[in-house]
């Protein structure tokens, strides 16, 4: 066990942990943000994606001791679904049964935090590691360039 | 799965509905388990008799449901998909599983069109476990077609019931009342009252048994596309999973 400080959504935490332990295990079992799913467990599905440095990464995947940096997860995108993203979701009622969105709307938000603008093939690679077993992905593309056209406006 | 189809095999032979009645319980208990095991035909006949036990397990109009909160005489609840409290909040329940079909947004959907209420105006839980629900499961692409009259005839009970409060309030006859939008109107002077002011005195009155259907061109929620009732939950991650559940006292093995 070792002792690791994270900054996770602009607070700071410590927290004791093996330093293989999954960053996804901290946040869902040590700090209640469960948000963040669990899907497969080896960085296939997207589910449990959040932001290190404004990057997507698979949560499950990473080991705490190699995170340098701000973590970001749903719970800190917005308080309240004001996002734009989450906004685009909400008008293009993309979600399904939901498990999965967490991890698609993490994805997205990063692709438009580099590429306001992001071409179809731009959103084919930033979101092709993020599976939808209800199969929601072309409302999900819908509403990636319906958050950028907004974006570009204001 | 198996003591499933053996007492629908009974059932069958006997003819007699406490079976089907038992037949259905077991079959929001057990279903799923073994599902590899029943083949086309049972499903067929598992799926018929399922609508049939439905319509006689749910109960819709018995009174004891009519008075299931003596407690709260200000909740108007006739039947158990639906309250209306005199606090202005009506709630209605969905009794299906959510597994990404849009079942908790589209059976209320039915109540809410027949109740006769703005979209905006109510609230949609998800209803407990339950046998007065009738059979509570996801799959074989059911859920509407053989609920869609049961909820109807909840939600259009409910409305009637509401227009016979107003029209006893008003000393006036029920042809001159009519409902809209979580309101009842007088026709001489278009004064109107609140389904929260009537829930009181609708609580008291004898539920509807045959209630009547809007005609179809009439249906303003259903037909309509509306979103999901969990989407501001999910896309905030604030929609509770099975993963996510986590009981008092619950302990986490690992296998």
């Amino acid at each position: 066990m070792a002792s690791y400080t994270l900054l996770i959504n602009n607070n700071s935490f410590t927290i004791e942990a093996d330093p293989d332990t999954p960053l996804l295990w901290v946040l869902r079992d040590e700090l209640e943000l469960k948000g963040t799913k669990f899907g497969c467990g080896k960085a296939q599905c997207g589910a449990c994606t959040v932001h290190v440095n404004g990057n997507a990464v698979r949560s499950c995947s990473l080991p705490v001791s190699a995170i340098k940096g701000k973590v970001t997860t749903i719970e800190g995108l917005s308080p309240d679904g004001s996002h734009p993203v989450q906004q685009a979701w909400m008008e293009l009622d993309v979600p399904q049964c939901g498990y999965c969105q967490v991890g698609q709307i993490m994805s997205a938000a990063a692709l438009l935090g580099k590429k306001p603008k992001p071409t179809d093939a731009d959103i084919d690679t930033a979101m092709s590691g993020n599976i939808c077993r209800c199969g929601t992905y072309t409302r999900i593309k819908k509403a990636i360039k319906a958050a950028a056209a907004k974006g570009e406006k204001s | 799965m198996k003591k499933i189809l053996t007492l629908l095999t009974n059932s069958e032979e006997k003819k007699g509905s406490s079976l089907t009645n038992t037949a259905m319980s077991n079959l929001g208990i057990d279903n799923g388990s073994t599902s590899a095991e029943i083949n086309r035909r049972d499903f067929l006949k598992l799926s018929s008799l399922a609508s049939a036990g439905l319509m006689l397990s749910i109960g819709l109009l018995d009174s004891k449901i009519a008075k299931a909160s003596p407690d709260a005489p200000a909740t108007f609840e006739p039947s158990v998909f639906l309250r209306i409290g005199s606090d202005g909040k009506i709630t209605i329940l969905s009794k299906n599983p959510e597994i990404g079909q849009g079942i908790k947004t589209s059976l209320p959907q039915i109540i809410a069109e027949e109740l006769e209420v703005d979209w905006t105006q109510i609230e949609v839980q998800q209803a407990p476990l339950d046998n007065r629900f009738g059979a509570q499961f996801a799959g074989g692409s059911t859920g509407i077609k053989t609920n869609f009259d049961t909820l109807r005839k909840a939600g259009a009970a409910a409305r009637e019931m509401l227009v016979e409060a107003a029209s006893r309030k008003w000393n006036i006859s029920l042809d001159q009342c009519y409902a809209e939008k979580g309101f009842v109107y007088r026709k001489d002077s278009g004064a109107k009252l609140t389904y929260a002011e009537l829930a009181e005195r609708a609580s008291q009155l004898n539920v509807r048994e045959n209630p009547v259907l809007k005609p179809f061109k009439e249906f303003k929620i259903i037909g309509r596309e509306i979103p999901g009732v969990d989407n501001l939950k999910i896309v905030t991650g604030k929609a509770e999973f099975g993963l996510d559940a986590k009981p008092k006292g619950m302990l986490v093995a690992v296998i």
